[in-house]
């Protein structure tokens, strides 16, 4: 149980790094390096980098591949979610239909 | 408005293509001999690899949508599988099949989506021009 916890963890904190790197992208173009070196983009990736252990400490717990990618897919509720409520982006019904095929088609390739 | 075209959403396959060759290289390393030189020749190309992705991802989400950016992410799994094809010569079940075409079907609704295809581009634009009117430049 501990397993998914950690799996789901990795989920949760890659879509909030999507979030920082997002607004990152949003701030007015100064110059190519200020596109990377601003502190929205660094946290992003910052969190990033820590989620590449969440899958390990998954596995350690007995999780198998196949676990770990199924909770993975969960980042496609996730992010949609999240970029609806912070950045008020809009979702059809075609939109969220998509997103609902995409999940679906993933849970019937791995499970 | 400035609108998402089909060479934007093929540019972003791309980087998304771009990002599974990180699998085919994870997996290639995994096959070689801990501590030798291949081991970290491959080591260092997954950051590479990774690090490119990286780049020309944040250049991608400022022209679209995140949940759209994201959404396109999912097609990932059609690329992975055809390098486990090509490169490691493995094959895919029907069902694997089946799950592919569900993602590119799903995939392909959320692009063809008129909301979908506003570029974000004009937010940041919106930004700029109010930060410029304020003065805090």
């Amino acid at each position: 149980m501990i397993g998914y916890l950690y799996a789901l963890a990795g989920v949760i904190i890659a879509g909030f790094a999507q979030i920082f790197l997002k607004k990152g992208a949003m701030r007015p173009h100064i110059s190519f390096i200020r596109d990377y070196l601003n502190p929205h983009v660094i946290i992003g990736y910052f969190m990033m980098a820590l989620t590449v252990f969440c899958p390990m400490l998954a596995f350690n717990t007995g999780l198998n591949y196949l676990n770990v990618t199924i909770i993975e897919a969960v980042g496609f509720i996730f992010v949609p979610v999240l970029s609806r409520l912070i950045f008020k982006e809009k979702f059809t019904k075609v939109k969220m239909l998509g997103f609902a095929v995409i999940i679906a088609g993933i849970a019937v390739y791995y499970l | 408005m400035k609108k998402i075209t089909i060479k934007d959403i093929l540019f972003l396959q791309a980087i998304v293509v771009i990002y599974t060759f990180n699998g085919v290289l994870a997996k290639m390393s995994a096959k070689t001999e801990p501590m030798t030189f291949n081991f970290f020749a491959f080591y260092v190309a997954e950051v590479a690899v990774l690090g490119v992705y990286a780049i020309l991802w944040q250049q991608m989400i400022k022209k679209f949508q995140l949940s759209v950016a994201y959404a396109n992410r999912a097609m990932s799994i059609l690329w992975s599988a055809l390098w486990s094809i090509v490169f490691f010569h493995e094959k895919l079940t029907v069902k694997g099949m089946c799950g592919i075409l569900l993602v590119l079907a799903g995939t392909i609704l959320v692009n063809m989506d008129p909301e979908s295809r506003k570029s974000d581009a004009s937010k940041t634009e919106e930004i700029k021009e109010s930060s410029e009117e304020g003065g805090t430049e």
